[in-house]
């Protein structure tokens, strides 16, 4: 595969996007944009939908207000979803909560939220 | 005999030294890959981005239990984060 760099700019909110010019198997062309660090997709989701998923089979979705290195995160509008096993079913059970402050060290997964959720 | 060893000894560290592990992460940004976490998911897609904390950027993921074998938990249609503490490993799909 042919990958080639175009150019490095700064993004409206600070970060860098790499744009670059591929060319797939069949010989097509396509333009090409990544972020040069995984935190700056969290950038691109501040004041966003996102799912976050937690340690211990529980998962967030809310508007992401701030993150930083750790990962701490505050969502505002937080459902959040817990999933466990009882007798051997599963259940589920929610709760909201207006503003949310996450300790990093539970976070492992944040995704933009898609529709459905 | 010794001169053998030696040898060995010496091919060791030149293999070490050839193999640089971030230099592995940088090499196969773009590549489909699997990442696994601490909790056994399983994450397939493709490479976007890697930092020194192994915080990951995946493009186009699929989620799947211990094994790519087993079934499709859910695809994520956009790009997915992943957080470097919970890493296990990353592998090259071929």
């Amino acid at each position: 595969m042919v990958n080639q760099c175009l150019m490095k700019k700064s993004g409206s909110k600070g970060f860098r996007i790499t744009t670059s010019i591929s060319c797939n198997k069949s010989g097509s062309l396509y333009l090409k944009m990544s972020l040069d660090a995984p935190l700056d997709l969290l950038k691109l989701n501040l004041d966003e939908k996102v799912y976050v998923k937690l340690r211990g089979a529980r998962e967030l979705t809310g508007t992401l207000q701030a993150f930083d290195s750790h990962c701490n995160i505050v969502l505002s509008d937080a459902v959040e979803s817990i999933y466990e096993l009882v007798d051997g079913e599963l259940k589920s059970t929610e709760k909201s909560s207006e503003m949310v402050f996450v300790r990093g060290d539970s976070v492992t997964l944040i995704t933009a939220a898609s529709d459905d959720e | 005999m010794f001169e053998h060893v030696n040898n060995i000894k010496n091919s060791t560290v030149a293999a070490m030294a050839k193999i640089d592990s971030s230099q592995f992460l940088s090499t196969i940004i773009g590549q489909n890959v699997n990442v696994k976490l601490h909790s056994g998911m399983l994450y397939r897609g493709r490479l976007e981005s890697i930092d020194g904390f192994m915080n990951v950027a995946l493009s186009s993921a699929k989620e799947h239990y211990e094994s790519g074998d087993n079934g499709l938990l859910r695809t994520y249609p956009t790009d997915v984060f992943l957080r470097g503490t919970q890493v296990m490993y990353i592998s090259e799909v071929k």
